[in-house]
């Protein structure tokens, strides 16, 4: 499999967006935009103004809103990066673990993920976050936040449609001349994986990063939308748009508040699914 | 019959599963809700442990869980007092089972149309403008639809009301908010099946025998497209199901997905593994009469009817 530049134009547009989005993300300390924890009372609910004033706004609080939206994508493309890696870290294994052995092997690893897949998966890691809450001054004191334990948790959501792809290139994989040649030549289980397998299905874990990406920065919004994921003073979008919610009044306008991180969150997504359709068709291509 | 016996064996060593994991999550949980908002006396908080079974061993613990389970029964809530966990799903269950058929129903009803819209005008502008709005619509979280969806026919237009609310009005904008991310995905779905039937060998066979191009459309593009479809309704409804806990907390429904949220931050823990169960099995019977209405419509599939 070939990685070029995509052909297509609109894939083109959604990879600049997410580069520019990223770096700006990711520079964003550095930037001269306000402060997006600080509170100022004689600023509260300030409309968007382009040219004088807060770009983009403020909050119920007087927290300069672009400021919030620029540290709240740090978060949100983080998790959604961190995620989607932990997702790969356990499908892509699994997954040629299966493909590679078959047989019995193959049956009750795919029979475990049937099994799996007959659980609302979504409910349970609420249930485990929820659980987890009990013990956080003792992972706080191990080094892990939170913000970890969220990671964790939303990249095992989604890990079985990577173990599938894995389990289907690893198949394909094993019927190809080098890999029996170095079969017969008496390469072990362990060496056929880690010179023949992972090597050649690093293609296909870019196809499914690019598939995961979008549920999971989904998934965080959701969660941290529901009070479940990230929590002040960290900030998301999925923590913004539950304060705009919240904030929707027919009395005052203050629609920006939802406005403002939904449209990142959604153009976010729009480019994650566009590439994850790129993505598909290359995966369709390399299959057929 | 017996490939069914083994699904519903299945579901229920499912379902038993998810109990047990569950209760020793929950088990493992440090505290519970009482130790939050003030100490109690040592006295009281020992006899609010007895009364909820928690001195007993653990062993003891897990039969009385499960065998409650079985007859249905979770227990008391931890949160509400003096509710059993059964009377809580039991208020919520009709909500939650209303808004998430209503949702699935609207969304086939939009989705399958659209997609097969979009593949027999393949490459042209119905194409095109179908498959970027299903792609956009897949993009806007569901909270944000409902958020517009507020502001523009509550605030604005003042139809329907903006949360809680009594009688089919208060269900409109949820429904309609659930359903348009899984009509979109179905869309999709159902373009990519009908266009690849489309380029198979069955409809030009049938043109080439001379069959009437309605007859040919109906019986050998729509029905073997619409077979693979079937099999996406067990995905498509545990989307809705997680989709459904923003959407009813948005709306202030008191339905499951409310109740399991609160449930979650509250630490309610019999509550919520009542509603894990109750989900768990709701997933597993849609998925269930799914690939049995596959069994029917496509001959290759195993029968799960005998």
């Amino acid at each position: 499999m070939k990685l070029g530049l995509p052909r297509r134009w609109s894939t083109r547009l959604a990879l600049g967006f997410l580069l520019g989005l990223s770096l700006l993300a990711l520079i964003a300390p550095w930037l001269p935009i306000a402060d997006p924890a600080a509170i100022a009372p004689n600023e509260r609910l300030q409309g968007p103004g382009w040219i004088d004033g807060p770009v983009l706004g403020t909050d119920a609080k007087g927290r300069d809103l672009l400021a919030r939206v620029l540290y709240g994508a740090r978060i949100s493309l983080a998790v959604g990066l961190l995620g989607s890696l932990v997702a790969i870290l356990i499908g892509l294994p699994y997954g040629a673990l299966a493909g590679m052995r078959g047989g019995r092997t193959d049956r009750v690893l795919m029979r475990l993920a049937d099994f799996l897949e007959g659980i609302p998966l979504a409910v349970v890691i609420v249930f485990l976050l929820s659980v987890l809450q009990a013990y956080r001054g003792e992972l706080a004191e191990m080094g892990v936040g939170r913000i970890h334990i969220f990671f964790v948790a939303v990249g095992a959501l989604f890990w079985l449609p990577t173990a599938r792809i894995a389990r289907a290139e690893a198949l394909r994989l094993r019927k190809m001349p080098f890999v029996e040649a170095a079969q017969t030549a008496g390469l072990g289980g362990w060496g056929l994986l880690r010179q023949h397998y992972l090597p050649n299905l690093l293609p296909s874990a870019l196809v499914m990063l690019g598939l995961t990406l979008p549920r999971v920065v989904l998934m965080e919004a959701f969660l941290s939308f529901l009070g479940l994921g990230v929590e002040a003073p960290g900030v998301s979008w999925g923590l913004l748009a539950a304060d705009g919610l919240a904030a929707m009044n027919p009395l005052v306008d203050s629609g920006y508040l939802l406005g403002v991180p939904a449209a990142f969150l959604a153009l976010t997504l729009l480019s994650l699914n566009v590439i994850a359709d790129a993505a598909r068709d290359r995966l369709a291509g390399v299959r057929g | 019959m017996t490939a069914l016996l083994r699904r519903l064996l299945a579901l229920a060593i499912t379902l038993w599963a998810v109990h047990l994991a569950t209760f020793v999550l929950l088990r493992a949980a440090k505290g519970g809700p009482f130790d939050e908002a003030r100490s109690l006396p040592p006295e009281v908080e020992a006899q609010l442990r007895a009364e909820f079974y928690l001195d007993e061993p653990l062993l003891q613990q897990y039969l009385r869980a499960a065998g409650g389970a079985l007859r249905g029964d979770f227990g008391p809530s931890l949160r509400y007092r003096d509710v059993r966990v059964t009377e809580i799903l039991a208020d919520a269950l009709p909500i939650s089972l209303g808004l998430g058929l209503g949702a699935l129903g609207l969304a086939l009803a939009i989705g399958i149309p659209a997609g097969l819209w979009a593949a027999s005008a393949r490459r042209r502008a119905a194409d095109g403008v179908i498959r970027a709005l299903a792609t956009l619509l897949l993009s806007v979280p569901n909270f944000v639809i409902a958020g517009l969806a507020i502001a523009w026919f509550s605030f604005g237009l003042g139809w329907f009301p903006p949360a809680g609310g009594h009688g089919w009005t208060a269900f409109v904008l949820p429904c309609v908010c659930l359903a348009l991310p899984t009509a979109a995905q179905l869309a999709r779905l159902a373009r990519s099946a009908a266009l690849e039937v489309l380029d198979g060998e069955g409809p030009r066979a049938a043109l080439a025998r001379g069959l009437a191009p309605g007859r040919v459309r109906s019986r050998h593009v729509l029905k073997p497209a619409l077979a693979p479809l079937l099999a996406f309704l067990g995905p498509t409804s545990a989307a809705l199901l997680t989709g459904s806990l923003v959407i009813e907390q948005v709306f202030a429904l008191p339905g499951l997905g409310t109740h399991f949220v609160q449930a979650a931050l509250n630490r309610d823990y019999t509550l919520a593994v009542g509603i894990t169960v109750c989900y768990t099995a709701l997933l597993g019977t849609l998925t269930l009469l799914a690939d049995w209405a596959m069994s029917r419509v496509d001959p290759r599939v195993e029968a799960l009817s005998g």
